[in-house]
């Protein structure tokens, strides 16, 4: 979105386009807060109508694309009864609309304009809607960061190398089994880790998060090679985690629309911090591996000096 | 040199002896062959030695990577497999800001130009390149460690009780200032005092310090001598 400005008419859009979700989706559905985020994010992106397009501004953070407006306009909804929260288990709850939120609903449009969102607007906004599958909810996160995220560092973290950390960690620390294949198994971890590594964002505000990312590569394919060192591997998905939302931290710097123009400050300064600590935990993790680790009779090919060489010939010189 | 007992060595020296095969760092492979003494360093210029070699490798991996996440578009160019890769070599080095980074990738790219080509072809994986420049890393980095360490048979004695900043220490505050007017690049001056600091509190004798640094260090050598007795600036 390209101005700072949003104004009341934009706001009763964004309430509407929210009410409108949960009526194409039915009486009976739950849908989450994120999901809704991601829905408008998506309408916002792929719609052809201008007011649907400007319905909400967004930045990038630790769950995707976030606006503070939907986060508002849903509190909003909940207050006037026209949505309600469905505990489904003991920490998740859900929204769903209420009879009153569907009557909101119909008086909403009746209200706007023709011209504002015509009737062919909104077929095309049911069929977007439809499409996105609340029971494979994964699957539509993933295709928005396909899409839209704004580093593909994104993608190979939040999909690739998490994930497959995250369950081997599981099984081997939690489950304490051991993998039929495990050789194979940390190549596909360090393979997403070194693919993460080679698409960090190059920007100079980066710059620490960057060396912390490499000593945090560099010290899980240790302790991955190390034998028994499982208590370290659940250290390391917990900064795996921290990593995440650090980064995150950053991401929205430079990924916003310009209606959050007056935050940058603020969170450039958060993000700095962040890295601080960070680098002060990674290194604290790479000095616990060290204090046990072995040097390895590694071997190097002609060809693996003549690359070292090349990369390292002018610092030594 | 073979006068003193003690040498500091510094991180330059320490990245050419991990690399002494290579005839570019004869000197620091005789050096490190003929000079019997005991060798120390500090932990910030361990850490140093690991930044370069980890920054370089994430240079080199997002390199390989831009290029094969663009490889429809550059076989697209021509005819010529090298020439194409050669533009797309020089364009991503026109993206880079940093001097030695450029020197780097050009350096590399010549190494690894038969692989590019294969990718270029398709007859190799991605997978298997981005791993063999992986492991490269995973080896220096190795040597690295097993090389310059706290422990006492180390090649380089890694001390890890250096300051992590001087202002707040007397006596060392006025002499970082001082250093600060003649060499006015702060990394360098820490290294330096860590040395003296080291002469100071552990080793209690004068020191050789060691390094290729002409920039800041070797043509200041008379001043930072007279600023910090007992240390002896040399080049291997």
């Amino acid at each position: 979105m390209g101005s700072m400005d949003y104004s009341p008419g934009q706001y009763r859009i964004l309430k509407f386009l929210i009410l409108k979700i949960f009526n194409i989706k039915g009486k009976r559905a739950k849908i989450s807060k994120r999901a809704v985020h991601k829905i408008i994010f998506k309408i916002t992106q792929e719609a052809t109508n201008e007011n649907f397009k400007k319905a909400a501004p967004f930045y990038w953070y630790k769950y995707g694309p976030f606006s503070e407006l939907v986060e508002t306009a849903l509190d909003d909804l909940l207050l006037s009864e026209a949505l309600t929260e469905v505990r489904v288990s003991e920490d998740a709850t859900l929204l769903a609309l209420t009879d009153m939120g569907k009557e909101l609903c119909i008086k909403m449009y009746e209200e706007l304009d023709m011209d504002v969102i015509p009737e062919s607007e909104i077929k095309i906004l049911k069929n977007m809607v439809r499409k996105a599958n609340l029971f494979k909810f994964d699957k539509y996160v993933k295709e928005i960061y396909d899409n839209y995220a704004p580093y593909r560092f994104m993608n190979i973290y939040k999909f690739g190398f998490l994930p497959t950390f995250e369950k081997y960690v599981h099984r081997r620390v939690v489950e304490g089994q051991s993998s039929l294949f495990p050789k194979q198994e940390i190549e596909e971890i360090e393979y997403l880790l070194y693919e993460c590594e080679a698409n960090l964002p190059k920007d100079r505000l980066f710059k620490s998060f960057n060396e912390s990312f490499s000593n945090y590569a560099t010290t899980l394919s240790r302790c991955l090679e190390a034998e028994k060192s499982y208590e370290n591997l659940s250290i390391a998905l917990e900064l795996a985690k921290d990593i995440w939302l650090t980064f995150a931290g950053g991401v929205r710097i430079f990924a916003h629309d310009e209606y959050y123009k007056n935050k940058i400050v603020y969170w450039r300064e958060q993000f700095l911090i962040d890295c601080l600590s960070l680098n002060q935990k990674i290194r604290k993790f790479s000095d616990m591996v060290m204090k046990n680790w072995k040097p390895q009779s590694l071997k190097v090919s002609e060809r693996e000096k003549k690359i070292l060489s090349a990369a390292l010939i002018d610092y030594a010189l | 040199m073979d006068r003193f007992k003690h040498h500091f060595t510094d991180a330059n020296v320490i990245i050419a002896f991990l690399i002494s095969w290579d005839s570019a760092f004869e000197r620091s492979s005789r050096y490190f062959a003929e000079i019997v003494c005991h060798r120390h360093t500090s932990s910030r210029v361990y850490y140093e030695c690991k930044g370069v070699i980890e920054g370089r490798r994430r240079l080199l991996l997002n390199f390989i990577s831009e290029f094969y996440n663009n490889i429809d578009t550059i076989s697209e160019k021509g005819w010529n497999p090298e020439n194409n890769i050669e533009k797309f070599v020089s364009s991503y080095i026109r993206r880079l800001e940093d001097k030695k980074n450029k020197i780097a990738v050009r350096q590399f790219s010549r190494v690894v130009m038969d692989d590019m080509k294969a990718l270029l072809l398709g007859s190799a994986r991605y997978r298997d390149f981005l791993t063999k420049v992986v492991n490269s890393f995973k080896f220096i980095l190795n040597e690295l460690d097993s090389k310059c360490n706290s422990s006492e048979n180390s090649i380089i004695k890694r001390h890890d009780i250096c300051s992590k900043a001087y202002t707040n220490l007397n006596h060392y505050s006025e002499k970082e200032d001082k250093l600060m007017r003649i060499i006015n690049y702060h990394p360098d001056i820490l290294v330096l005092l860590d040395s003296y600091y080291l002469r100071k509190k552990i080793i209690k004798d004068d020191i050789a310090f060691i390094t290729f640094d002409n920039e800041h260090i070797l043509k200041n050598k008379l001043e930072i001598e007279k600023i910090l007795p007992g240390i002896h600036v040399l080049s291997p």
